[in-house]
């Protein structure tokens, strides 16, 4: 139980370090989705540590997961699905202006315009 | 018609009037009077709904309702009061002004008022909802609507201000997310009422869970609403953005969040340390912004840099009153001030980014070291009566807190019941050098000896209308200002707050005050245009908005935050 | 300076992961009355056997709401960036993965095995995609599943060349869009009129399916979606027509 958790926190720390610390745009994309995947597996995972059937209410049904969750994970990967197609859609624009994926040639590129 | 579909209406008939310009777009039946039909039902019939919920706010109705009719506690609730009221309100005076203004562009076409209505649907639901992930969702169709509206703008920085504004906020939110998390974890629901009545109840570790989630949820909130060491973003995404969407974003869009997680705050229990730090950060906020947007040399950027100073005043005021507790006199008409000074700061920065917008335009650059003589280019361009140099003047006299403006009595209120603490003495600062900031900014104004250039002539119809509009609001208010303070003080009473007036206070000894502010202010103009001072002020280091920075200050708001919560 | 940066993003992180570690790691058991509440209430309140459908498009619609509004603008956003970058440059037009038929032998990615299977797969998977969308309510999909496996459909219809279809046409597919978000703005509406309330179910007596309103939302949310991920991804395969 405990593996688990460590592994989701592994992943939602090497997702955001990687947000903060690269340089390169789509290697920051790849951070949030990441940050995201981890934080649904968390939802997901500890939801459904109370039962062990899924959530569909047919004659038999004593022991189901908590369905919570699911529904607010489908939510949320479509918020982040949603921001990561943005996010590349502008990082796409700002390759095409500067020529460059690396964010501190970017912002110089741009600077230098002004 | 039932009271519950009346104050949903601000959430459902912008989407309605979205959805009209949707469907007209994907059948080629776009135009004029498609546009006016939406403006009708997505922002007219809104406030008129307002107008008719007024008798209910003032008889101090609140009323909970859960969104669909379910009668259980999984359902999503909604909770409209005085405060969901004034928010709506205070979103539509600016974005009725805004959108009239945004239909002189012609390169703002139906997918700007679409972005634009459903932006305004998501600060209704904001502003209303009272569920935790509810308010995740909302804050995330704002967010997305945000950083959509930023890069509509034409020039290539618009872009990596989205960018950048979009990373910082979207991974802030996954932050909101894992709190969300944990405080479903310990208490089991996600509405506000439910999750305060367990949360105040625990011990021992889930009480270090819950209140280290609720560290997340409030500073990941509280990023939207730049206060300092979260405003890395703003700059860049209010000053690159079209000037109809820097007014919105920078007039309503930082409040709403701030206002909306009050209903949270006042529920838990420990929240006024929160309002400690809230209250400091707030002070320090206002004077690092003034100080930077004292260096500053484009116009738009100096508005923005302002933008920080000035939500300053409004987060201190706000951080105070939940310190000292609503229950309290001083508490309540902390509040109310600092709902007051939100709206003036709201319009009067809208009508700046208006009128500086049109001026810079007409002038062809930004650069305040160059950009001489804009009256003179606004006539050349097809302006006959200089409405924009008059709005100008007016909202530099309500955000320097002069009278006869809203902002006289707005600023002078504030800082007049957050005396006493430690951060009032940076608001008395601040208010001197934000005169020094924008007299700074009036150069545009000034007559050029160089002939004029014309850049290009446009029809001023639109754009007056919604000066008018605004400038009428800021001259009006400072009019009725006591009327309309006592007013907001009502409508907080659901909140818990107690019914309570302003003592002591008198405006003429406020008169004596502002005018030493004002020499104060011209004496440091005076100085500062000398040519060593200007040497100096420019060996201050350029502050850059890079990813680490942005970051940096976002773990140093949450450990610091913990800190105080947790210990 | 490099330095200083280094040690900026490693006390960010670890900062970070002090508040964010203990709440993962949190021991606290999970509650469980809303999962017995649901258990046992669920299909009598919303008809709807699958209890993340009931939550989904029942319990908390508003949320399913905000999340089609996020689809929206976003689509609407890459769309308009994507187009104003297509009208600047046209020198990209070889490496397109859908390119008018004369132009295709430039392209090596486009093979005719691809061709020929994408489009004898594309109507099969579009009816997968309906009946995901169709039996939301009584088993594992619903309208946003079926909706991405819709779009999958007219991907691989674009794809191919074997099937003509409508389907693939932007301009088609925006209006279908466009139509059903107005229908779903106007469901959630009507319950205004109907004394349920913004969101109420308008028909619940007017339909002997129990689970009426909800698979009316499934088969509008599952078209919105569809269309709009077909829209989005024919415009970064380069085969947007009507701008």
């Amino acid at each position: 139980m405990i593996i688990e958790r460590i592994l989701i926190a592994l992943l939602f720390l090497s997702g955001f370090a990687a947000i903060v610390g690269m340089r390169n745009i789509i290697k920051k994309i790849f951070g949030l989705n990441l940050l995201n995947a981890s934080v649904v597996l968390l939802f997901i995972l500890e939801g459904s540590r109370i039962g062990n059937q899924a959530p569909i209410l047919d004659a038999d049904i004593t022991n189901m997961v908590d369905p919570i969750p699911q529904a607010l994970m489908l939510t949320a990967i479509v918020i982040g699905v949603c921001v990561s197609a943005l996010s590349l859609a502008l990082a796409v624009r700002l390759y095409k202006a500067t020529g460059s994926l690396d964010i501190q040639v970017i912002t110089e590129r741009l600077q230098r315009e002004h | 018609m039932n009271i519950e579909s009346l104050f949903l209406a601000p959430i459902y008939l912008p989407l309605l009037a979205a959805a009209l310009l949707v469907s007209a777009k994907a059948f080629g039946q776009a135009g004029k009077t498609m546009d006016s039909m939406a403006f009708l039902i997505g922002l007219i019939l809104p406030a008129v709904c307002l107008a008719l919920l007024k008798p209910a706010i003032i008889a101090h109705q609140s009323v909970e309702t859960v969104i669909g009719a379910w009668d259980t506690n999984l359902g999503i609730h909604y909770h409209f009061d005085g405060l969901s009221w004034l928010l709506i309100a205070l979103h539509l005076a600016i974005s009725i002004p805004v959108f009239l203004y945004s239909k002189s562009n012609p390169s703002h076409r139906e997918s700007f008022s679409i972005i634009f209505f459903i932006q305004c649907a998501s600060v209704a639901a904001t502003s209303l909802t009272a569920d935790l992930f509810n308010l995740f969702v909302c804050l995330e169709v704002m967010g997305v609507t945000s950083y959509v509206l930023i890069a509509s703008s034409d020039e290539d920085g618009s872009v990596l201000a989205s960018f950048t504004y979009l990373l910082f906020s979207a991974t802030a939110m996954v932050f909101f997310l894992v709190g969300a998390f944990g405080l479903y974890r310990v208490t089991g629901s996600l509405s506000y009422a439910l999750i305060s009545q367990v949360k105040n109840s625990l011990t021992g570790a889930d009480l270090i869970v819950a209140q280290m989630s609720l560290t997340l949820i409030v500073v990941s909130t509280l990023l939207r609403c730049a206060v300092v060491p979260l405003s890395g973003w703003l700059v860049g995404a209010h000053s690159k953005a079209p000037h109809a969407v820097s007014a919105l974003l920078s007039g309503v869009l930082i409040k709403i969040p701030l206002f909306a997680l009050i209903r949270l705050l006042l529920l838990v229990t420990a929240s006024e340390r929160i309002g400690s730090i809230l209250a400091w950060a707030g002070g320090v906020s206002a004077a690092v912004g003034i100080l930077l947007a004292l260096r500053e040399v484009q116009a738009k950027r100096l508005l923005a840099y302002s933008s920080v100073s000035q939500i300053g005043y409004v987060v201190a005021a706000y951080g105070l009153a939940i310190e000292v507790g609503l229950e309290s006199e001083r508490g309540a008409l902390l509040i109310a001030s600092s709902l007051f000074y939100a709206f003036c700061h709201a319009v009067a920065k809208a009508l700046l980014f208006l009128s500086i917008g049109t001026a810079t335009d007409a002038l062809g650059t930004k650069d305040l070291s160059k950009a001489r003589g804009a009256t003179a280019s606004l006539k050349g361009s097809g302006e006959r009566v200089p409405l924009t140099t008059i709005s100008y003047c007016i909202a530099l006299f309500s955000i320097s807190a002069l009278p006869p403006t809203l902002g006289f009595w707005g600023k002078n209120m504030l800082t007049y019941l957050a005396k006493g603490h430690g951060s009032a003495y940076l608001l008395t600062i601040t208010s001197v050098l934000t005169i020094t900031a924008y007299l700074k900014l009036s150069v545009l104004f000034l007559p050029s000896k160089r002939p004029v250039v014309v850049m290009k002539t446009q029809s001023y119809g639109a754009i007056h209308a919604s000066y008018l509009v605004l400038g009428l609001l800021l001259l009006g208010g400072g009019v009725f200002a006591l009327p309309f303070k006592n007013f907001i003080i009502t409508l907080l009473l659901p909140l818990g707050a107690v019914e309570a007036s302003i003592m002591g206070y008198s405006a003429y000894s406020e008169l004596a005050k502002t005018f030493l502010t004002l020499m104060l202010a011209l004496f440091l103009t005076a100085i500062s245009t000398n040519r060593y001072c200007k040497r100096l002020l420019a060996k201050f280091p350029v502050p850059k908005a890079r990813f680490a920075d942005l970051f940096f200050g976002y773990a140093l708001a949450l450990s610091v935050m913990a800190f105080q919560l947790v210990r | 300076m490099k330095k200083l940066e280094l040690i900026k993003i490693v006390i960010t992180v670890l900062l970070c992961s002090l508040l964010v570690v203990p709440i993962i790691l949190s021991n606290h058991s999970w509650p469980t009355h809303a999962r017995n509440y649901l258990l046992a209430n669920a299909q009598s309140d919303t008809g709807a056997t699958n209890t993340v459908s009931a939550i989904y498009l029942g319990y908390r619609a508003m949320d399913t709401l905000g999340e089609t509004l996020v689809l929206l603008v976003s689509v609407t956003g890459t769309m308009a960036i994507l187009v104003k970058l297509g009208k600047e440059q046209t020198d990209e037009e070889t490496t397109s993965f859908s390119l008018t038929p004369e132009k295709r032998p430039t392209n090596r990615l486009r093979t005719h095995l691809l061709e020929t299977v994408a489009s004898k797969l594309g109507p099969i998977v579009l009816l997968f995609g309906f009946y995901v969308m169709l039996y939301g309510h009584i088993s594992p999909g619903g309208g946003f599943q079926g909706g991405v496996i819709v779009a999958s459909a007219i991907v691989f219809l674009a794809l191919g060349t074997e099937v003509k279809s409508k389907l693939t046409s932007t301009f088609v597919l925006s209006r279908i869009e466009s139509l059903s978000f107005l229908l779903l703005i106007l469901a959630s509406i009507s319950g205004v009129f109907f004394e349920s309330g913004f969101f109420g179910n308008p028909i619940k007596s007017a339909s002997s399916l129990s689970a009426n309103f909800i698979i009316l939302l499934n088969i509008i949310i599952g078209l919105k979606v569809g269309t709009s991920i077909a829209v989005m991804c024919i415009a970064m395969m380069g085969g947007s027509h009507d701008h």
